[in-house]
């Protein structure tokens, strides 16, 4: 088991105001598997990726990760833990503007002062088309090429889940299906475990598994 | 300008009046007034205060600083406007309707006489001179103007009297010898017309320098403006998912735009008021102390003016700055849509966020590609830094602008040599001579003030560490063949040292015909005009001698064999070590003496004045008594033991006051403490530079540092959420700060390195006792200073913005 969740609650605000994101979730993901987590606008679907992440830390409950319980780290051993184990995608592609392409995606590797696997990277690269685009800044690149950019750094440093926040959000409907084509392509080719995040019933359906959750709750 | 007595720009003197009605028509001149000489005040009280009398047209006696406080200026022909220090020494009452018993030298005659004070001036110490200003009918009954020109230098102007001097002010104070000198041309004056440009003015010609100050305050505009523009910024970022919003729901461009610049004019309305009113305090605060040192401002007193018009301008620039300020961040807002909105980071080119020419440059930039570089916070700190590049120049600027500027002042001060300064004109600790000897107007100089009772009573005085005398006595040297031969080689064949004596040589004789140079010389060397001043001195002031040359011994010189010849004109030795020269004594008999040593006699310890075929000797006290006759010393100087200095310095006063007030005292510490003032006041105006200067600078860089901060604020938490840890982001952070340092530090010490070696020096060079020495201390040591502010301030940046999670940090983006 890759990923497991145990019984997760996180309520934001206080008494009258208090708001129950997640409501006891147990959720687990297995080596290899492609999950999809869909639920509607406020149904706690990204408060549960960040708690899966390490992003942010449950009221209650206990994430375990490749055999690791993120509740004992802290702050700063989260952080390495995620960059050696955990690959993200996001929303808006979230890449660093002064750094190219290539660096953008070596960026995890190389925070941790490692070097990467050339060979490696090179696959990674030329499955999502971006050999030719290794040298540009991200403001340079399409919506699309920048969220296959995002899918490589995710991939760069072979994490152990990929978590991918609604990676077709900002994108038009074409472009979504190319970068869910290769998403899928890539998680399959190099046996990547991932968890994707929809309200889209048609993108889930890509996913081996279907997980629903509606007001905080595993349906 | 207290000093030279005068705040005009030049004057023309010794005019008749026809050649002053010439000066007074003259269009291009903006101001003309004058003063006619009428005599000088001869009261015999008046000793040691030199007071000319003089009639002044009213403007006039503003720019002489002697228009009266209180009362007016004189009317009838016994109404007399003069200074306090005038009355206290004439021991009248300092109070209009005074009436002062006056004795007024005119035309060699002394004229008594009754006045009435018809107002008062409050008297300038620094100044050459006092003045007691007469009536136009005073002038005109004992000091009529003459008719006859002086201009060509042909007749003797050293009685004046009655002659008039206009002093005006040109349309602007640059370059005022130039346009003095046009001015006589246009004039038909002759070149060799008396015309006095004020040297509180001069320098300021210097296009160079007037260059340096526009770019200066250029700099500190420029800097000002990028603070408000920084201030504004910050807000837009801040708010620019408000404005997205507001976008959203319907607000127009325009309407944003109003929104912004009514935040500015919200802003600048309390701004500006207080503003001008901290500023009016700090200069009220400090300005009265510069003013005591060197006094501008027409009219009587240092009293600060408000000027209405600068407080006026000051706002309007302000006003204008944070107009030009704000209008950027203005553009941003209006142009703002939600979604540009929410994804905004500095340097990420969105379209709002690009200038109309970066557009235009689209294309070509995406062309532009980045070479791959290994990923280290490091790395990343120089590439952050450099996203805003003109930012990043301006901040780096300004920090560098106030280091060099502080080093610059540090060195110039730290170049102020009290030593040097007070040597020039105090050797020892005390020194005591006629009053006369201290007066610059007074012609006739007694050299033999010092009398037996004073150095007796001196004596009885306890913690006198050392003391010695310095006789004088000037007789005619009558040399012998053999030197006379010497004095032609080594002065008459010397063109060094002939370039002393030309500037001495009347361009016209006696019956106005022109001087021949070399006539003239030889006249000199044939007829053996020379001059001489036998010195007699104690071991004490021989120590003190400058720039010996020869094995000087005390033990053989007191022999009474020897004598230590003076360089002609402190420069050129006449007589060598070894040779003889033949001294003559007042009844005319004669002694030869071996040079035993050549010296120069400091500035403080000698006569004070000198003839243009001088040659000076110096005997042992002994022997100058013994050959000169019995004689009092001219000046006596002594030190004193630790801890007597204030009771010996009290009994001086007491002592040249009521005992003997033909004496003059003049101390170490009178000296030290008017060195003291003059450097307390450029360090005062100099620090309050670097004040403003670092101020901007600092400003300026929490602002840069704050904006790119904030708006960076979700790339932190997604560098976050991918693994850069907090330490790494923090030693990212530090980097920058790191960069920005490094930088002004290298800028700083070549720059100020460079200003140091050019200007700093150049500065130095016109003023008095100043020893140029090559510094940078000041630059070293505010490395830390600057290293602490450009950590300290992104540490306390982050700290406050890592208060929210990765998460609430990254919401921010949906």
């Amino acid at each position: 088991m890759v990923l497991k969740a145990e019984n997760i609650v996180k309520h934001y605000g206080t008494e009258e105001n208090l708001v129950k994101a997640l409501d006891g979730v147990n959720l687990e993901v297995k080596r290899g598997e492609f999950a999809a987590i869909v639920g509607t606008s406020g149904s706690g679907k990204s408060t549960l990726l960040h708690m899966l992440g390490g992003l942010d830390r449950p009221t209650s409950g206990k994430v375990t990760v490749d055999g690791k319980d993120l509740s004992t780290l802290k702050e700063d051993a989260l952080c390495i833990f995620r960059r050696r184990k955990i690959g993200f995608v996001f929303q808006s592609f979230n890449l660093v503007p002064v750094l190219n392409v290539y660096e953008n995606i070596v960026l995890p590797i190389q925070l941790d002062g490692n070097q990467e696997d050339r060979g490696f990277m090179e696959q990674v690269i030329c499955t999502l088309g971006l050999q030719d685009k290794l040298e540009s800044l991200p403001r340079q690149l399409s919506g699309g090429q920048q969220q296959r950019v995002a899918i490589a750094r995710a991939l760069a440093s072979k994490p152990v889940i990929l978590l991918a926040d609604e990676p077709t959000g900002n994108l038009d409907s074409r472009t979504s299906q190319d970068v869910l084509g290769l998403l899928k392509v890539t998680g399959e080719k190099f046996g990547q475990t991932m968890v994707m995040i929809t309200h889209n019933e048609a993108i889930a359906q890509m996913a081996d598994r279907i997980i629903r959750i509606e007001d905080g709750k595993i349906m | 300008m207290r000093m030279v007595g005068a705040s005009s720009h030049a004057e023309l003197k010794y005019l008749t009046q026809e050649e002053y009605d010439k000066v007074k028509s003259d269009k291009k001149l903006r101001e003309v007034s004058c003063r006619i000489f009428s005599g000088i005040l001869a009261n015999e009280e008046m000793e040691g205060l030199n007071t000319e009398v003089n009639y002044f047209e009213e403007q006039n006696a503003k720019w002489s600083f002697v228009y009266p406080c209180e009362g007016r200026m004189p009317e009838r022909e016994d109404e007399i406007v003069t200074s306090d220090l005038v009355l206290k020494k004439l021991g009248a009452e300092c109070k209009v309707g005074t009436e002062v018993n006056l004795k007024i030298e005119v035309n060699g005659k002394i004229t008594e006489k009754k006045f009435t004070l018809s107002g008062y001036y409050k008297g300038d110490v620094v100044s050459m001179a006092q003045m007691v200003a007469v009536s136009k009918a005073f002038q005109e009954k004992y000091a009529p103007t003459p008719t006859l020109s002086a201009m060509e230098n042909t007749i003797d102007v050293s009685g004046y009297d009655g002659r008039i001097s206009a002093d005006f002010n040109f349309h602007t104070s640059f370059g005022i010898e130039k346009q003095a000198k046009a001015l006589c041309k246009r004039l038909g004056f002759p070149e060799t017309a008396n015309i006095g440009v004020n040297w509180a003015y001069l320098g300021q010609g210097d296009t160079e320098t007037a260059l340096w100050v526009i770019l200066l305050l250029v700099l500190i505009l420029f800097s000002g403006y990028l603070i408000i523009y920084n201030v504004f910024s910050i807000n837009v970022y801040k708010d620019i998912s408000y404005y997205g919003l507001l976008r959203t729901i319907g607000t127009t461009g325009k309407q944003l735009k109003i929104i912004v610049r009514r935040q500015a004019y919200t802003l600048a309305l309390a701004g500006i008021p207080s503003g001008l009113v901290i500023g009016t305090i700090i200069s009220s605060a400090v300005l009265p102390f510069i003013m005591r040192t060197y006094n501008t401002i027409d009219g009587i007193t240092s009293r600060i003016e408000l000027n209405v018009w600068i407080l006026f301008g000051a706002a309007l620039f302000s006003f204008i700055t944070v107009c030009i300020g704000c209008s950027k961040p203005c553009r941003i807002a209006s142009r703002v849509t939600p979604i540009e909105a929410i994804q905004h980071t500095e340097g990420q080119s969105q379209e709002i966020f690009q200038t109309d020419t970066k557009r235009k440059k689209g294309k070509a930039a995406k062309k532009r590609q980045k070479k791959t570089k290994r990923v280290s916070p490091a790395a990343l700190a120089v590439q952050n830094v450099q996203r805003s590049r003109l930012k990043r120049n301006i901040v780096i600027a300004s920090l560098s602008l106030s280091l060099i500027l502080l080093n610059s002042v540090y060195s110039l001060i730290s170049g102020f040599d009290i030593d040097t300064y007070v040597s020039q004109f105090i050797v020892c600790d005390f020194s005591v001579q006629d009053i006369s000897l201290d007066d610059t107007f007074k012609q006739e100089k007694v050299m033999d003030g010092i009398s037996d009772e004073f150095l007796a009573a001196l004596k009885q005085q306890k913690g006198i560490a050392e003391m010695g005398n310095i006789y004088a006595a000037e007789i005619l040297p009558s040399f012998t063949e053999e030197q006379c031969a010497l004095i032609e080689k080594r002065i008459f064949e010397n063109k060094a040292a002939l370039e002393y004596i030309t500037p001495f040589i009347p361009p016209y004789d006696e019956e106005g015909k022109e001087v021949n140079q070399k006539e003239y010389i030889n006249e000199i060397k044939e007829e053996k005009r020379f001059d001489g001043t036998i010195y007699g001195m104690s071991q004490l002031l021989t120590e003190k001698l400058e720039e010996v040359e020869g094995d000087f011994d005390w033990n053989k010189f007191h022999t009474g064999d020897y004598v230590i010849a003076t360089r002609f004109w402190t420069d050129i030795t006449v007589f060598e070590p070894g040779e003889t020269v033949t001294l003559h004594n007042e009844k005319g008999e004669e002694k030869e003496y071996e040079v035993l040593a050549v010296a120069n006699i400091p500035y403080a310890c000698g006569k004070q004045w000198a003839c243009m075929m001088e040659f000076n000797f110096i005997l042992p006290e002994e022997e100058y008594i013994g050959f000169i006759g019995d004689s009092q010393p001219m000046r006596t100087l002594f030190n004193v033991e630790k801890g007597s200095w204030d009771k010996t310095d009290k009994w001086l006063e007491t002592y040249c006051k009521a005992v003997n007030p033909k004496l003059n005292c003049k101390s170490r510490k009178n000296y030290e403490s008017e060195f003291d003032e003059y450097t307390q006041m450029i360090f005062i105006v100099g620090d309050g530079l670097v004040f403003v200067l670092a101020s901007i600078g600092i400003l300026n860089f929490i602002n840069t540092v704050l904006t790119s901060m904030l708006s960076r604020k979700q790339e932190f938490a997604m560098m976050e959420a991918v693994g850069m840890s907090r330490k790494q982001l923090k030693k990212m952070l530090c980097m920058e700060g790191g960069y920005y340092a490094l930088c002004t530090v290298l800028i700083s010490l070549i720059a100020g390195a460079l200003a140091n070696i050019t200007v700093v020096r150049r500065l130095g060079e016109e003023i008095i006792s100043y020893s140029w020495k090559f510094t940078i201390t000041p630059v070293l040591c505010c490395i830390p200073v600057l290293l602490v502010i450009v950590i300290v301030v992104p540490m306390l940046g982050f700290h406050v913005m890592a208060y929210e999670s990765v998460v609430e940090r990254m919401k921010k983006n949906y």
